[in-house]
């Protein structure tokens, strides 16, 4: 009804114009997560139920998954935290931008976002890439000695395994993802 | 300014819509495979600042479409910027992209999970026997302009893609019905499972719209639809079966396939789809899609159209950096009859047509994937025109947010069984020499996203044609030409996580002409004053809290003079309340403002305001 209030006294145009200018005045910097932290969250899920680690590598049943720079998921993982793989809990922890390989000691995967491109030869050379299971967001990865890469390609979220690096590992991944994650 | 508008507009936009916090995919319940099969674009509107799509790519998401609160397919399309959707009798709809809007909008693809719904007897898509359940669908996509590329024949305007959910997320099961002051709803879904990767899903949908009272003839619809859905999941890739039965009418009372009323119609149909998607590996995709659909008309107690159309298209996406190939192979057989009541026959009344196709479209990305090349063609050939080839050149450059794009694309319309085999003479004898029309589009876009959530997505084209098919004295030939131009614009604002507002504008305009020696000048300006030349809408979606939804849609549509319709602005509104986990109410009050007509003709009814309440348990 109040569309017809609006068109009978003629203020169509007007209230257009008010509404686009109240819209830019309201909009704040506040926004959803983005779905493509949701599928990359879901793809640590996954991932984690295919690779197994040395028992005695995991405390108290639990894998300690690291975020480390900044957090683009929200509270998305959240989700994920608690749940389970074949072989023990998730236990999701934030460490913030890299500062020292300090932070890093308990971590069981690690998963670099994008602010932390430029640390990457740090983290890796300072790590035991055999012994920590890496994902990073972005590329180059693999080449730089990481794990798991992904990436964005024709509007899907992909991932690359390093084949090499498997194979050295001290942890086991199922061949359904390391075929999954050629290239 | 006096106050009281000010404070109207602003009462009225702050109570107007939004995106659903709740995450858009089940973090724990996906599969890799799915992963690596899920398109970012069709999980929300945020795509733009990702989306590689260089094309005019729009969504409208399953939330979305539920917000609205449509009884139907069609009624979903009204707000997707520069889709021309009329009401042209009760339950009967004209639906087009960029022009050549009618009855038989014949330059529109549509598909519901890739099953090709344009019925290829006369050209369009019959939208009232379309009555899925609106809880399936995951997304509708809108491409405006050609999709002959990929999609083949008739993809010429644009290409209209229903995206049903998986059975893995409809799980459960609920019941609902609608009570409304023009319509009446029932509909119920059950969900199950079976062992660890296979869902299931059954459904039924019945409803009913009252005669509209501004018409002459008795054009009360019904209609009842009903199907299931398979989904497995495993090493050896994703399988799907689904399938549904319908039969439905509008017109007096339906008596078996006997109707009286004129201009009433009675159709039943039923299908069946298979398909399976299978990485071989993370750079090789395999994708096969059949399926068997039969679809029957009564037009009038006249005409008689049974249709079977049994298709198989096999498709592989190959991807190594920077380029991915994605090629296919298709075929697909329509067996018709057509009996019909003299002095009108078709000769033959019974035939086969073949269609045997293969395409081939290379995605190339330079400089770490900001700039893609794409080009591609798909050759077909089919019994009418023989060999068509329809190529399509794509380019596009991301930057800072944004993406600029441009494309030229050839693309074509394959005559129908009417045009081609209608004999009544010395009336009228159907033209067997005709042509494909043909298409050549040139289009650029730009979009952008703003840290801010703001969104805003343009569109510009040229649409040249050639070849189009017109009514001569006593037959059809391609002697009709012309262009049309338009722009499209949509603006969007994310306000909080929890509201949405989006604009949409379009304009364009038609010019047609024919060849000399051709009586069909009306005919081509029937078609320049078919198109509206502006329309606009505003959309606003908004979670109050938890509980309450508010999402209101605005739209005008600019005149139509071909149709005797003038310009109009309506409103549809919905209510939504969330009464416990298990039971949903919703109030949706639709074409508000002033009664108007959307189409010409005596079977046209007045649009005005209608309310219905919906209710929806889960069990």
């Amino acid at each position: 009804m109040i569309t017809r209030i609006l068109w009978k006294s003629g203020l169509w145009i007007r209230c257009y114009i008010i509404a686009i200018y109240f819209l830019m005045l309201a909009v704040t910097p506040a926004y959803a997560v983005d779905p493509i932290y949701e599928i990359k969250a879901s793809y640590i899920y996954n991932f984690l139920q295919f690779v197994s680690f040395p028992e005695k590598m995991l405390q108290e049943s639990q894998v300690n998954v690291c975020i480390v720079g900044e957090n683009y998921f929200g509270n998305t993982l959240d989700q994920i935290d608690g749940a389970h793989t074949p072989q023990a809990t998730i236990h999701i922890m934030y460490t913030g931008a890299f500062t020292g390989i300090e932070s890093l000691l308990a971590c069981n995967v690690l998963y670099l976002t994008q602010s932390e491109k430029n640390n990457t030869k740090a983290i890796l050379h300072n790590l035991d890439t055999k012994k920590i299971f890496t994902i990073a967001e972005y590329s180059p990865f693999i080449s730089l000695g990481g794990m798991v890469e992904l990436y964005i390609r024709d509007d899907k979220v992909r991932f690359r395994i390093n084949r090499a690096l498997a194979k050295k590992s001290y942890f086991q991944i199922s061949s359904q993802l390391l075929q999954l994650g050629i290239g | 300014m006096k106050r009281s508008p000010l404070v109207l507009c602003v009462l009225f936009f702050t109570s107007l819509a939004s995106a659903d916090p709740s995450p858009t995919i089940n973090i724990t319940g996906t599969s890799l495979n799915e992963l690596m099969n899920l398109k970012i674009t069709s999980l929300s509107r945020k795509e733009e600042n990702l989306n590689q799509a260089a094309a005019a790519a729009y969504v409208l998401t399953g939330n979305e479409i539920k917000r609205m609160g449509v009884f139907q397919l069609a009624e979903a399309l009204r707000y997707v910027p520069g889709v021309e959707v009329a009401l042209t009798a009760n339950n009967k709809w004209a639906i087009s992209i960029r022009g050549f809007n009618g009855t038989a909008s014949n330059k529109v693809l549509a598909m519901i999970d890739g099953r090709n719904i344009y019925s290829t007897f006369y050209g369009g898509v019959v939208w009232q026997e379309q009555d899925i359940l609106i809880d399936d669908i995951d997304r509708i996509e809108i491409i405006r302009g050609p999709g002959g590329t990929v999609w083949g024949a008739n993809a010429v305007n644009g290409v209209i893609n229903i995206i049903t959910k998986s059975a893995k997320y409809t799980q459960g099961a609920f019941v609902g019905g609608g009570v409304g002051t023009a319509n009446n709803l029932v509909r119920a879904r059950v969900g199950g499972k079976f062992g660890e990767n296979t869902y299931s899903r059954a459904y039924i949908k019945i409803s009913h719209q009252d005669p509209s009272s501004s018409t002459p003839y008795n054009d009360s619809s019904q209609m009842a639809q009903s199907g299931f859905r398979i989904d497995h999941y495993s090493s050896y890739g994703d399988i799907t079966l689904s399938g549904d039965v319908y039969q439905g009418g509008i017109g007096s009372k339906l008596q078996g396939l006997a109707i009286q009323s004129p201009n009433a119609q009675a159709y039943d149909g039923h299908n069946l789809l298979f398909n399976w998607i299978y990485n071989s590996n993370s750079q090789r995709t395999h994708k096969i899609l059949a399926y068997t659909d039969y679809a029957a008309i009564n037009a009038d107690g006249i005409l008689f159209d049974h249709r079977t159309t049994n298709n198989i298209d096999y498709q592989v996406v190959q991807r190594f950096n920077p380029q991915e190939v994605t090629y296919g192979l298709g075929y697909r057989r329509v067996n018709d009859d057509i009996p019909v009541i003299a002095p009108y026959s078709f000769v033959p009344q019974q035939k086969v047509d073949r269609t045997y196709s293969t395409f081939i479209q290379d995605n190339i990305g330079f400089r770490n994937d900001t700039i893609h090349f794409i080009v591609g063609t798909k050759y077909e050939h089919n019994d009418y025109t023989g060999s068509e080839w329809q190529p399509s050149v794509r380019g596009s450059y991301a930057f800072d947010n944004s993406l600029l794009w441009g494309a030229w694309s050839r693309a074509v319309r394959v005559p129908t069984r009417l045009e081609e085999d209608l004999y009544v003479p010395p009336l009228f004898v159907g033209n067997r020499q005709l042509a494909s029309e043909v298409a050549n589009v040139t289009e650029i876009g730009w979009r952008k996203t703003w840290q801010q959530g703001v969104q805003f997505d343009a569109t510009a084209y040229t649409s040249q044609y050639s070849h189009l098919v017109t009514i001569e004295s006593n037959t059809d030939k391609n002697k009709m030409y012309g262009h049309v131009n338009g722009v499209e614009l949509s603006p969007s604002f994310q306000i909080k996580p929890s509201w949405v507002i989006r604009f949409n504008y379009s304009f364009a305009v038609a010019n047609i002409g024919v060849a000399e020696n051709s009586i069909a000048k009306p005919q081509a300006n029937e078609i320049e004053k078919t198109l509206p030349k502006n329309m606009s809408q505003i959309v606003s979606m908004w979670d109050v809290n938890d509980r309450w939804q508010l999402n209101t849609f605005v739209r005008y549509v600019g005149s139509v003079p071909a149709q005797h319709v003038a310009s109009y602005v309506v409103a549809d509104a919905s209510v939504g309340f969330k009464q416990t986990k298990a039971v949903h109410w919703q109030v949706v009050a639709r074409n508000l403002g002033q009664k108007h007509y959307e189409w010409g003709g005596l079977e046209a009814p007045k649009v005005g305001p209608s309310v219905a309440l919906y209710v929806k348990v889960k069990l």
